[in-house]
């Protein structure tokens, strides 16, 4: 990845909190890394690198049993929380050695996101929004350009909004007016260099009750950003 | 008597086979070679199926081709509890129906652009796999939705449906085309839900999920 | 007669000089002509109405040399200055030798072979056809390069299985013998089902077609006189097939030679062999030095 190194110590949202369900492993990239993030059956999140230590298989098509995560190649079996490899089936009486451990990168889950960072961020991820208000994660949106495309994409308008910000350089923020006035939160995901997750939350104090139609409205905005974005690019 | 001509390799068998484990059916499996035999081009088998393409169902002498016909007729003839092909709502069936056509368009773009990797068939491997990811964005956010007004199927809220059958074996092989599903993160999680169907068999290339959470 | 100097520096002279299978004999009609992509290089095969078999690179002139062995057709971009390996077994009179198929992968060559060499997966990939997760544990065996040959030699390999091979009416404790005589093939000698004095013997002889991509050429010579041919090339397929998304989903798609990238187990003394000795014979193509 070209990106600067201050990127590897920042945290970006992965996926809706939500949407790791349990008994799943789901798979994500960020800045060219692959990660698998799986839920353990207390709740808590893991995201390891995408490759088994012992032979590199991506331990995404391996198995979540609640308390370990199962590489497909050879049954082995690591522990949520600290990735150390807890069985070997063709040593079964073994106890793995320290080195077998998968390579746990720092998570939070807040705000509906599960969080990521490949570094050592200092601070925790936050998101303000006023006490009296709601918000809702939309879907997440792939698009096959650079952050920095969408970015400035998203900072010349978007439906609805009578002003869009730049936070940072990962992050924008639009006024809403209409429906459900507040704002939207843009988070950006660096996938690589060439492909970015738009993650957007909305916030307000008057979210309509069935919640569908707004879904589909942003749904229908973003995928439609995207297309122009690709069409564009000549990425589509 | 079941007789189901059929290749383990074949992504449009296997929709069969898994239908028919669902179904908890016994049949006599005839194998016939697509690779590298090319059997199924053969003039024996060009008698049973003038398309010369796989599966065929037999049964009791009544001869059908496709997996579409055949995965429809399994259900509205043997399954007693209506799951897999529900009866009376007009719009489901038709539904359905949609998904087996998408079926079609994944077997003509994924499963090709696996039959080009694994043994050389030809066809544009960029233009296949362009039309697939259109397709996996078309699956993926028809899934989203789905999951949000709860429903954990293609076509139906609990239970699957012949639509699921229809659509999972090129989605879930379709890394072998060099399709990652990386980017479809609902996809993945509704090739879970499949897997945990009740009599659920695997082939080459597609493996079981773990038990779910209860 | 080969044609190095005009390829890309990344092909080590050993990979080079190498002979390798490019296509099925049996798969090639007469007359007939076939393409296929060889260390980034387009070959064209063809064989003349008379049963010649000549291949040439698509780019250049002249035709490169050609052996036909253990049922394949195999070529080489560079000058190969041995013969390529004998498997004495083929030429027995009672044995069935068929080319079981030929598959493309998303795998580097060297991440095929190895994942040929590999037990420790058959009870955990191939569960309840070569082995089962109950008896999944693998005893220590005995791993050497040999003196005579300077190949990888894996002896008193064992492992139960429930349905070793077609004719197998029962499950036993299986004894492997892996044999690696080229970078790019492996071999495996299993107890037969029917004699326990000899073993069938299944290869992997694999065609590098970039240096992330090859295609699994599948030899059989099994003493075996119930089954069609049909049904000997369905279950290797089928075995590969079961392989197919575990190579798919390796990575780096090449295969790493320094010992610190991957971690081996005891059960991994053939592959860490493997990879000591490619590392030692200075091949290069297909793997992350």
């Amino acid at each position: 990845m070209s990106e600067a190194s201050v990127s590897q110590d920042r945290w970006f949202p992965l996926m809706r909190s939500e949407e790791l369900v349990p008994r799943h492993v789901a798979q994500a990239r960020l800045l060219g890394q692959e990660i698998a993030l799986w839920r353990d059956d207390a709740g808590r999140a893991n995201g390891w690198e995408n490759r088994c230590p012992h032979r590199g298989v991506r331990l995404s098509i391996g198995i979540n049993d609640g308390l370990h995560l199962r590489c497909q190649y050879h049954g082995w079996r690591f522990a949520s929380g600290s990735g150390q490899c807890s069985f070997i089936p063709a040593h079964p009486d073994l106890v793995p050695a320290e080195a077998f451990r998968a390579h746990v990168y720092r998570l939070i889950e807040r705000d509906g996101y599960v969080w990521a960072s490949l570094g050592n961020p200092l601070t925790l991820p936050s998101i303000d929004i006023p006490s009296r208000w709601q918000s809702i994660t939309l879907r997440s949106i792939a698009v096959n350009v650079a952050v920095r495309s969408v970015a400035a994409a998203l900072d010349s308008g978007y439906p609805d909004a009578a002003t869009v910000s730049v936070i940072d350089e990962f992050t924008l923020r639009a006024e809403m007016t209409g429906q459900e006035p507040g704002f939207v939160l843009f988070l950006l995901q660096p996938m690589s260099d060439a492909a970015c997750l738009i993650h957007a939350l909305v916030a307000s104090d008057l979210l309509p009750g069935d919640g569908l139609s707004l879904l589909r409205r942003h749904n229908a905005a973003l995928t439609a950003l995207r297309d122009r974005l690709e069409a564009e690019a000549g990425a589509s | 008597m079941i007789r189901l001509y059929d290749d383990a390799l074949s992504g449009n068998c296997y929709k069969v086979r898994l239908l028919l484990s669902a179904l908890g059916l016994g049949y006599d499996r005839h194998p016939i070679e697509l690779y590298p035999a090319r059997e199924h081009k053969s003039d024996a088998f060009l008698r049973i199926n003038p398309l010369g393409e796989l599966p065929v169902l037999d049964v009791d002498g009544l001869i059908l081709s496709g997996s579409q016909a055949i995965l429809v007729y399994l259900a509205e003839k043997y399954d007693a509890s209506a799951q897999w092909w529900p009866a009376g709502d007009p719009a489901l069936r038709a539904r359905i129906l949609q998904w087996l056509g998408f079926a079609e368009r994944l077997n003509a773009t994924v499963g090709q652009a696996r039959l080009h990797e694994a043994m050389f068939y030809p066809g544009d491997i960029n233009a296949l796999r362009h039309e697939a990811h259109r397709l996996f964005r078309v699956l993926d956010e028809h899934i989203w939705f789905a999951e949000a007004a709860g429903d954990k199927f293609l076509a139906s809220r609990t239970l699957p449906t012949v639509a699921d059958i229809a659509c999972f074996p090129f989605v879930m092989l379709s890394e072998e085309g060099g399709i990652s599903r990386l980017a479809y993160p609902a996809i993945r999680r509704w090739t879970d839900r499949v897997k945990r169907m009740a009599n659920f068999v695997a082939m080459p290339g597609i493996f079981d999920a773990g038990a779910a959470l209860v | 007669m080969g044609l190095a100097g005009s390829f890309s520096a990344s092909i080590d002279p050993v990979a080079l000089d190498a002979w390798y299978p490019v296509w099925a004999d049996s798969e090639l009609p007469s007359p007939a002509a076939r393409r296929t992509v060889l260390l980034e290089t387009e070959l064209q095969i063809t064989r003349s109405r008379g049963g010649n078999i000549a291949i040439r690179a698509l780019e250049r002139s002249g035709e490169l040399p050609v052996i036909r062995r253990f049922g394949y057709i195999w070529t080489s971009l560079g000058n190969p200055t041995r013969d390529l390996f004998q498997i004495p077994e083929f030429d027995e009179p009672d044995r069935r030798n068929l080319a079981a198929g030929s598959i493309g992968v998303r795998a580097s060559a060297p991440r095929t072979v190895e994942n040929f060499l590999d037990l420790g997966h058959l009870p955990i990939v191939h569960v309840n056809y070569l082995g089962i997760e109950q008896k999944a544990e693998i005893k220590p065996y005995d791993i050497q390069i040999t003196e005579a040959d300077g190949e990888v030699l894996a002896r008193n390999c064992r492992v139960y299985q429930p349905q070793a091979s077609l004719v197998a009416t029962a499950g036993f404790e299986v004894e492997y013998t892996y044999r690696v005589p080229h970078p790019y093939c492996a071999i495996l000698y299993k107890s037969s089902a029917i004699d326990a004095a000899r073993s069938d013997v299944i290869a992997i002889l694999v065609q590098p077609v970039d240096q992330d991509r090859s295609i699994a050429h599948m030899m059989v010579s099994v003493l075996d006189d119930q089954s069609s041919d049909k049904a000997i090339r369905a279950f290797q397929q089928f075995i590969f097939g079961q392989d197919k998304p575990i190579l798919e989903n390796q990575v780096p798609t090449r295969l790493p030679l320094d010992p610190r990238a991957e971690i081996p187990a005891r059960v991994d003394a053939t592959s860490s062999m493997y990879r000591r000795w490619l590392r030692a014979q200075g091949v290069r193509y297909g793997t992350v030095p």
